[in-house]
């Protein structure tokens, strides 16, 4: 059982949030050269163990990935494709609670790599309340997951249905708007999830290379990272469209206005990052058109990426890894705006060439 | 008249498809066959939903150099039909109204003809699996159409829905409408004069 756990959750897990991982893996390990980087390490695990606040933003960080995991496992279990994994309900407490251990040990592993290195560094240094406080908190996360996931497959049918308040105000959703309701109605949390991550990340490296100075490349950059997390809902409303809008294919719509309808998706999903490029660029014209073009085009790769793989998660990843590194290299060498158009053109391209050859949904077959 | 030649469908190393040529002109036309014998993949490439090789020709309007054209003479209702749950089925059919330009007033006198008119405006989250598919066959009636296809029309509807869908197939086919029906259950003879029955035999259509 451990085993189909592992390959269906922990696998999926990581395989939907790949842009957050590979983003987290460049800041704490690309950022500097090779020869530095255990002296990187040590400073950033020294700064975060020094001062209460490195500490508290620590927890906060284990918190939100807890947040996150715990709701991808819930999302999963209410699925009925994951209904085998109740059959764990029928073992008793204690076994589940060890399967259910065995599950999160996993999934947590990023977080359970630094636990040792924090409580090293805290002896050495003689931080001792650092101990405690880092054994609670992540004892107390580990075990609240546990707790929340045995409840749910064992106890969810004693749940009472959710009454949410109804608003009367009637709006009316014309066709091109109906992903972005998908997400905020059915999906809010990924897309909150998503949404704070992006700026987290946005701002992460704004900061890491605020010794530069104002350059265009480094909002690009930020804006990359933010794109990056994009990945999982990207994928998300691609299934949404395959699976809810298939009706639509056979309707006279041409392929002009359906790329227009996804113009449309992206420019209102992005409405946060283009908030925070606005005001990272002080309002510099050249800089906020570049990034509507890098942002707009980035969303579309990831689009022309899923068509190309057809919604194969795992080769979407190496696709992902490739575009990371191609993407960093144009920015890095000027070659942004070059870049940003290529790719938009070639996409949309792809897109209106391929739409009517590619069956999304007969590869699930 | 519909026309289809040359058609090869795979999924995968799997084919379902493959036969030189297939005419129907208008008029009821139903085909028979048990699961997985390739009906609905059959409907799903006539109806320009999924790639395939060959040609669909519809009165002389071919698939693949005019989808558009060719998209706004045809409807397709799926055997089980998938919308957005978050949308009211007032929502859905105004999309339908808008591509296929057609009035208001049609769409009311459908959902009225299928006793639907009171739930329009509840989202389709709420449905049950009958009132999804009388919503599907609504859509498939709105507009001027040339051939409908309507996969599986009457499971989950009631009796009284089959009988107002027999009517509505018999009117639309005595205006010169064509129509291609499947079905898992006997089509009755005596409502609904079909023109011809086939079949698929060994990813070839046989006509019975």
């Amino acid at each position: 059982m451990l085993r189909l756990l592992i390959t269906s959750l922990a696998r999926e897990f990581y395989q939907q949030h790949a842009g957050f991982f590979l983003i987290g893996i460049y800041i704490l390990f690309g950022a500097v050269e090779p020869s530095q980087l255990i002296g990187y390490q040590k400073a950033l695990l020294l700064a975060s163990i020094s001062s209460p606040y490195g500490m508290v933003i620590v927890f906060v960080s284990w918190f939100l990935y807890a947040i996150k995991v715990h709701f991808f496992v819930k999302q999963r279990l209410a699925s009925a494709k994951y209904n085998f994994i109740k059959e764990i309900g029928g073992l008793q407490k204690n076994i589940q609670f060890k399967l259910w251990l065995k599950l999160y040990s996993v999934i947590l592993l990023p977080i359970i790599i630094y636990v040792p290195l924090l409580i090293g560094l805290s002896v050495n240094y003689k931080f001792f309340i650092n101990i405690i406080s880092i054994l609670i908190i992540f004892s107390a996360l580990t075990f609240s997951l546990i707790w929340f996931a045995y409840q749910f497959v064992t106890f969810s049918f004693l749940g009472q249905e959710r009454r949410r308040p109804e608003f009367r105000i009637k709006i009316k959703k014309p066709f091109a708007t109906w992903p972005i309701f998908y997400l905020i109605k059915e999906q809010p949390l990924m897309l909150l999830m998503c949404k704070v991550l992006s700026l987290v990340f946005f701002k992460s490296i704004l900061w890491m290379f605020a010794d530069i100075g104002n350059d265009i490349r480094i909002l690009l950059l930020a804006l990359l990272a933010s794109v990056l997390c994009h990945a999982v809902l990207i994928f998300t409303l691609l299934k949404f469209e395959t699976e809810y809008l298939n009706f639509s294919k056979c309707l006279p719509i041409s392929m002009n206005r359906r790329l227009w309808y996804w113009v449309l998706v992206f420019g209102i999903i992005l409405i946060p990052e283009w908030i925070f490029v606005i005001t990272a660029s002080c309002y510099d014209l050249y800089s906020i058109a570049n990034s509507l073009l890098f942002g707009l085009s980035g969303l579309f790769f990831l689009l022309t990426v899923l068509y190309i793989v057809k919604l194969n998660m795992e080769n979407y990843l190496k696709w992902l890894m490739f575009f990371f590194f191609i993407t960093m290299w144009s920015v890095v060498a000027h070659y942004y705006l070059f870049f940003s158009l290529i790719l938009l053109a070639s996409c949309q391209t792809y897109y209106l060439v391929m739409f009517n050859k590619t069956d999304l949904r007969g590869e699930n077959i | 008249m519909l026309i289809l030649t040359n058609i090869n469908k795979k999924y995968g190393s799997h084919e379902v498809l493959n036969f030189s040529e297939w005419k129907i002109d208008n008029g009821i036309h139903w085909l028979k066959g048990g699961n997985g014998t390739g009906k609905s993949t059959l409907f799903r490439i006539i109806s320009g939903q999924i790639p395939f090789k060959g040609n669909v020709d519809l009165n002389g309007i071919n698939l693949r150099k005019e989808p558009v054209k060719f998209r706004s003479k045809i409807s397709f209702a799926e055997a089980e039909p998938q919308y957005p749950l978050f949308v009211t089925g007032e929502e859905l059919i105004d999309f339908y109204l808008e591509n296929r330009k057609a009035e208001k007033k049609e769409a009311k006198e459908l959902a009225r003809y299928f006793g639907m008119d009171d739930f329009l405006g509840n989202k389709i989250g709420s449905y049950s699996s009958g009132m999804l598919k009388k919503l599907s066959l609504i859509c498939a009636f709105i507009g001027n159409i040339d051939l409908y296809i309507l996969d599986e029309p009457l499971i989950t509807i009631d009796v009284a829905s089959a009988d107002t869908l027999y009517q509505l197939i018999k009117e639309k086919a005595a205006q010169g409408k064509g129509f291609l029906l499947s079905s898992h259950q006997e089509v009755n003879k005596d409502r609904l004069e079909l023109n011809t029955v086939s079949r698929i035999v060994d990813k070839q259509i046989v006509q019975s």
